[in-house]
């Protein structure tokens, strides 16, 4: 119960961090950071995977609905959630996965972290971008800013991570 | 029918999948701009409450600067008003514009399909399609509306579509956005005859009726003609600095409701 009560929490937290502050920053049309799918990838090993289709789905929408762009991110949040399942066995540790084990920095590892985290943000910033965008007239546009979008997404999402969800 | 179960089973959840992303897509691609509801914009009750709060507080931190800014602005509309008295141009249409006042409390700037939210909405008078200018120029046309809320579609945005006009000869043409710059947008269908020179101010056209003719819009940073049309392609440096938008006047045309009346009774008679 404690643990639901936490992703609960986690997912507001990463919702408004989302919107109210990395939404409204402005650097350039290159730089965006996409912070809510970390809360996708992090929902616990056991959860069941129409669930975890699902609470991508609604992460998605509640980030459209503040963004007014409904469905591009509720679309993003729903193919984060598929594919997790695949990188998740890809990435799969020697020993496997231990239930009840946060999917973390702390338990997995650095170089796990990376390999997962960083397939996950390539394959939401590809979709979004491409879908946003429409087009493959400006496909070296649109590649060029899921590459430096990609970095500053990691670079972001490690550091909530390790903020939020890997400690003891 | 039992091998139909099998599979619905067997693949149940990459079914599952692909419906979500068909809804989700059919969402994307179904909403026109100009009509989406309020609710499912950042104009609704619970984002829009989330979002003024919000920005009240981070908005105090720049209140001294917001004032300065104000204080500026101000000094000027007196200004105008007084060479508008001094001159003699009869006033454009019969009843004019009214300029609504809200505050920005939520924009996207650095995506492709940017919008703003402000804290006006029907409860004020806002409607759909109605300009929104700034400090310093055009910001954009209304997307959609709710009792408390607005959400703008900016010039920063691919869909929108604002008639402008070389503010020193009047030719026309409309004004677009390519996605790559925020400062800079793309004004076409200006015949290669005419004289166009770097720096050259572009205002807002009048012809579309949802913003008075003459506002400010930006000036022109390079152009190129096009020799199999003949036509100019030319960058504009836009006035209005979207990375940094406090308030903004919503422009009310009073003129409309006859306009349109007087469109239908056109094209009756045809």
């Amino acid at each position: 119960m404690i643990e639901k009560l936490k992703y609960i929490l986690y997912f507001f937290v990463l919702l408004l961090v989302q919107t109210l502050i990395l939404d409204q920053i402005c650097v350039s049309v290159y730089v965006n950071a996409f912070v809510y799918i970390l809360f996708i990838m992090m929902l616990p090993i056991e959860t069941n995977k129409y669930m975890v289709l699902l609470l991508g789905l609604l992460m998605g929408l509640s980030v459209d609905l503040f963004d007014s762009t409904l469905g591009l991110h509720a679309s993003g949040g729903v193919l984060v959630a598929f594919v997790r399942s695949f990188a998740l066995d890809i990435f799969s540790p020697h020993d496997g996965y231990e239930a009840n084990k946060q999917l973390s920095v702390r338990n997995y590892g650095y170089y796990w972290f990376f390999k997962y985290a960083i397939t996950l943000i390539l394959v939401h910033h590809l979709w979004i971008f491409f879908f946003e965008n429409l087009s493959f007239a400006n496909m070296l546009f649109t590649l060029a800013k899921v590459v430096i979008s990609s970095v500053t997404s990691f670079v972001v999402i490690l550091l909530f991570h390790l903020l939020l969800m890997s400690r003891k | 029918m039992r091998n139909l179960l099998d599979f619905v089973v067997k693949y149940a959840y990459f079914i599952l999948f692909i419906v979500l992303e068909v809804l989700c897509l059919v969402l994307l691609f179904s909403a026109n701009p100009y009509q989406r509801y309020g609710f499912a914009t950042s104009a609704n009750v619970v984002t829009g409450t989330i979002a003024e709060k919000w920005a009240g507080v981070v908005q105090y931190v720049a209140l001294a600067e917001e004032n300065e800014a104000l204080k500026k602005e101000n000094a000027d509309l007196h200004n105008r008003l007084e060479a508008y008295r001094r001159s003699s141009i009869p006033v454009l249409g019969k009843k004019g514009f009214d300029y609504i006042a809200a505050s920005v409390i939520s924009a996207t700037t650095n995506r492709e399909k940017n919008a703003i939210t402000v804290n006006a909405g029907k409860n004020l008078g806002v409607e759909n399609e109605m300009g929104v200018i700034g400090r310093d120029g055009v910001v954009g046309i209304v997307s959609s509306v709710s009792d408390k809320y607005a959400v703008i579609m900016p010039i920063i945005h691919p869909d929108a579509r604002i008639s402008v006009k070389l503010a020193e000869n009047g030719y026309f043409g409309s004004l677009s956005w390519d996605g790559r710059d925020v400062r800079v947008a793309t004004f076409s269908e200006v015949p290669g005859y005419v004289d166009v020179r770097i720096g050259d101010e572009i205002v807002t056209s009048g012809f579309s009726a949802i913003f008075p003719e003459g506002i400010p819009v930006g000036y022109v940073k390079s152009f190129e003609k096009d020799l199999s049309t003949d036509f100019y392609t030319i960058d504009v440096e836009l006035y209005t600095d979207f990375h940094n938008i406090k308030y903004v006047y919503i422009v009310r045309n009073n003129n409309l409701e006859e306009l349109k009346a007087s469109d239908g009774k056109e094209q009756k008679k045809k």
